[in-house]
């Protein structure tokens, strides 16, 4: 499976690094970057070159309706491919940690990495 | 009561900048986006609208169907286009539009850049031009933090 993170500026080619930091260099993933000034249609075609024609293709976007986003969906009409949205580090670390990762799984699993500690630990001031 | 606060030339349409900083900033209540091509793929337009702030009303037109579609909508409204000739369509079908922002348009084909994400072709620049003409305020302002640089003094 080829894996392309795609986000605003260059969160994704450094939540790359940080990911592989754990995980180890991962020779099927990549980021782009969508940087101030790019056009949509330049941000497209550097999905589509990265994709290179491979089969199996998932891509994970910072946020739902952002460009990176948007520009993933009109992929998505096209062929079939996976896309997520809202990446992040236990998310990715989670994926690719798996061999045959269930991309609902996936979801699910994530939902519960997003944890306010002090609700979790009864750690509340009265007044909270 | 229902009123045309700004309209924004964009040819992303709905995304972060304007879901994050502009609908806030206008304190909208409606956003309609205006796009032939958008109006008629039902799986883009379900993305689309998924987006949309769900403390607003969100909607897709194509520019024939504008009028009809403003008429049930309320309060202050945001317009959303690609291209400038889509306001002029409208401006010349009565539409009150008293302000438009460009705040994204792509470059290639021989289109010339204003400044940083804006190009506009001759044509758009015309229609721009004529538009600000005739009394219709048109910025340069990506976000709302931008300080706006009118079109016709650049």
């Amino acid at each position: 499976m080829k894996t392309i993170i795609v986000t605003h500026g260059d969160f994704g080619t450094e939540l790359l690094k940080s990911v592989e930091m754990i995980v180890g260099k991962q020779d099927d993933a990549c980021a782009v970057s969508l940087n101030p000034g790019d056009s949509t249609e330049e941000l497209k075609n550097r999905i589509l070159e990265v994709m290179n024609g491979n089969g199996r293709v998932c891509i994970f976007t910072d946020m739902y309706g952002g460009t990176p986003f948007n520009v993933s969906v009109d992929i998505l009409q096209g062929r079939y491919i996976h896309l997520l949205t809202g990446v992040n580090f236990p998310m990715l670390i989670e994926y690719f940690m798996k061999d045959d990762v269930n991309i609902d799984n996936l979801i699910e699993t994530s939902k519960g990495t997003l944890i306010y500690v002090n609700r979790e630990m009864g750690f509340l001031k009265e007044e909270e | 009561m229902r009123e045309i606060i700004l309209a924004r030339i964009d040819d992303r349409l709905l995304h972060g900048q304007v879901v994050v900083k502009w609908i806030p900033h206008l304190e909208a209540d409606a956003v309609i986006i205006i796009d032939d091509e958008l109006d008629k793929n039902d799986f883009l337009k379900k993305v689309t609208l998924t987006a949309a702030p769900n403390t607003i009303e969100a909607r897709i037109t194509s520019v024939d169907n504008f009028k009809e579609s403003f008429q049930t909508v309320k309060g202050r409204t945001l317009l959303i286009a690609k291209s400038p000739q889509v306001f002029e369509s409208l401006i010349s079908q009565g539409v009150e539009i008293k302000r438009i922002v460009l705040g994204g348009m792509g470059s290639g084909n021989d289109r010339k850049n204003l400044y940083r994400n804006i190009h506009v072709s001759t044509e758009e620049m015309a229609s721009l031009i004529k538009m600000a003409d005739h009394n219709v305020e048109v910025d340069i302002q990506i976000i709302p933090d931008d300080k706006p640089k009118n079109i016709l003094k650049i």
